[in-house]
């Protein structure tokens, strides 16, 4: 197993796709910062910067869908897969070892993305609210989101085994997941300034300094939002990485319940390597 | 030509993700139904289709037409005496038909709730149907760029990832000029009333507006944002669910009146400008595929 990961390491690393999503991630990441720049210069508004350091964080699945379905589609359309099988490498191995490569590829792409905005940061406007050990956490909470996402999308690829498919299938669901994330996150910020003007009668006094505390509390309903459909938001709302991350954006600390977010993801994981493995193993290659 | 048409079109229907296209269509208008507030009615349904037609549409129409090339069948529809840009343009009115059958999937979805919930569109039947003119020539332009772009690619995984990435620049290219153009048109409001010096200088140069302003009603996702923008505000100015005080009734009244007049305006603008982006998208497509070689 460790020399399949070894070969499949020095693969992945000598290849174009991951150098080309290198490059597109360090411009994208200038992009933004010149953007920011040129807004805020012509804005005349105060610098605020720290946000665009967890941008990288919502369109990662993006990015992620990209590499994971191009690497593994490629491995299918060559017949890389039925070699290793010939070769003596059990399904079950070559499954978790092309799991650990892509995870591997997108954690560092994920803080190339951070590195390169920090510093592009530094260059155009030289300072950050956030300390750098308050990013640190944050990032390595994203790092969560970021390992469930390629789960779930390698595991789509390992299955469908058709390059154009899975490329089509991953990216569908990376943008139907951002779609769905900026609507379950607009419809929490419409219920939190339907709760900030709440009376005392509706909310109580651990509530409301809970709400002003952490810009949100748990479970309190409204006349907008209630109910089941409020519970299914809130769950949503700690579950998609997209909701998760944008609320890195706005947190001047370690966002409240961000237990949950580390126990969703964790679990998510585990549960789709699982299914995948299991799959794969049953699967018949062509 | 005809008999190109056909074939494609049967082909289209053999194409398994045709009909997982047309359950994504009405699970889409179920959720845009379910997520439905009080200020949505029921013409803002018609313009979220197009707002993610694009994102659906891009791997749809690149695996169905580089199938062609995949296959080899694009070389044999030339030895069979098809010139390219009758291939071309087959390829586009199927890949847009499928996209009307889409539309009319999701549609009737909304339609059958509206008329089971006693619901009624609150502008005029010709509105309506200028509405889902201008939403039929923006799936369009959509479709207009993704064959094109399909068809000059060649491959099906680039042709999918080449077609999502330009529609997600494209998307948040248009979100910033739009932004850019709304703000700018603020700051403009609040100097003529006076909030600002005279002589203070506006976000954007009047040459800048003018070529943000443009791109603003050129691109097919800001145009369903200007859509629907215009409709959300003139239901919000004159709802009845609402109930606003009695001295700004009258001034609501009026703004939703100048929103609709606006709503009309720019539905008339954006079909002029849709069928001259369609014809220039055609023509362009149709000069590079003519030069491209087929392996």
């Amino acid at each position: 197993m460790t020399d399949l990961l070894s070969a499949e390491m020095r693969k992945c690393f000598t290849g174009l796709l991951f150098w080309l999503i290198s490059i597109f991630v360090v411009v994208m990441s200038f992009s933004f910062n010149a953007i920011c720049f040129i807004s805020t210069k012509k804005d005349k508004k105060e610098v605020y910067n720290d946000s665009i350091l967890y941008v990288g964080l919502i369109i990662l699945p993006i990015i992620a869908a990209i590499f994971v379905a191009i690497f593994i589609g490629t491995e299918f359309s060559e017949g890389t897969i039925r070699s290793k099988i010939v070769a003596g490498h059990t399904k079950y191995e070559i499954y978790i070892c092309e799991l650990i490569v892509c995870e591997a590829v997108m954690i560092l792409i994920q803080y190339v993305f951070f590195f390169c905005i920090y510093a592009f940061s530094f260059l155009f406007f030289g300072a950050f609210h956030h300390s750098f050990s308050l990013m640190m956490k944050l990032q390595l909470l994203g790092l969560l989101g970021t390992v469930e996402m390629t789960a779930v999308i390698f595991m789509i690829s390992m299955l469908v085994m058709n390059k154009a498919v899975s490329i089509s299938s991953c990216m569908i669901l990376a943008v139907c997941l951002f779609v769905v994330g900026v609507i379950i996150y607009n419809k929490i910020e419409e219920h939190y300034s339907e709760l900030i003007v709440l009376d005392d009668g509706f909310i109580t006094e651990t509530q409301r300094s809970t709400l002003i505390a952490h810009s949100y509390v748990y479970g309190v309903d409204t006349e907008g939002l209630n109910g089941g459909k409020l519970l299914r938001y809130e769950f949503f709302y700690d579950y998609l990485p997209q909701c998760q991350a944008s609320r890195y954006i706005y947190e001047r600390s370690v966002p409240y319940h961000w237990q949950s977010f580390a126990v969703y993801d964790v679990l998510t994981t585990i549960v789709s390597t699982f299914i995948g493995a299991f799959c794969f193993r049953r699967s018949k290659l062509k | 030509m005809f008999n190109l048409i056909r074939a494609e079109f049967r082909r289209m229907l053999n194409f398994k993700g045709f009909y997982i296209y047309l359950i994504l269509s009405f699970l889409l208008g179920s959720f845009f139904l379910n997520e439905r507030d009080t200020f949505s009615s029921y013409e803002v349904m018609i313009v979220y289709f197009t707002m993610l037609y694009g994102f659906l549409a891009s791997p749809f129409i690149s695996l169905f037409v580089c199938r062609d090339h995949h296959d080899g069948t694009i070389r044999n529809k030339i030895i069979a005496g098809h010139s390219r840009s009758s291939i071309l343009i087959a390829e586009y009115i199927v890949c847009f038909a499928a996209a009307m059958i889409m539309f009319g999937v999701y549609w009737t979805n909304v339609f059958i709730n509206m008329k089971s919930d006693n619901g009624r569109f609150s502008y005029s039947s010709l509105m309506i149907i200028k509405f889902m003119l201008c939403c039929v020539l923006i799936t369009a332009v959509y479709t207009a760029l993704i064959v094109t772009a399909a068809m000059l690619i060649g491959s099906r995984a680039s042709a999918v990832v080449w077609t999502l990435i330009s529609l997600i620049l494209l998307i948040m290219g248009g979100s910033l000029i739009s932004g850019m153009v709304e703000t700018d048109t603020m700051e403009r409001i609040k100097k003529d009333i006076g909030f600002y010096d005279a002589d203070e200088e506006e976000l954007l140069s009047d040459t800048e507006r003018e070529i943000c302003v443009f791109f603003d009603d050129l691109l097919p996702f800001n145009q369903s944002m200007q859509l629907e923008h215009y409709i959300l505000l003139a239901n919000l100015y004159n709802n009845d669910k609402i109930n606003y005080a009695s001295e700004y009734k009258k001034l609501y009244e009026e703004e939703a009146k100048v929103c609709r007049k606006e709503l009309i305006n720019k539905s008339t603008k954006f079909l002029f400008v849709d069928a001259a982006f369609i014809a220039v998208i055609t023509a362009f497509g149709v000069f590079f595929f003519r030069r491209k070689s087929l392996k």
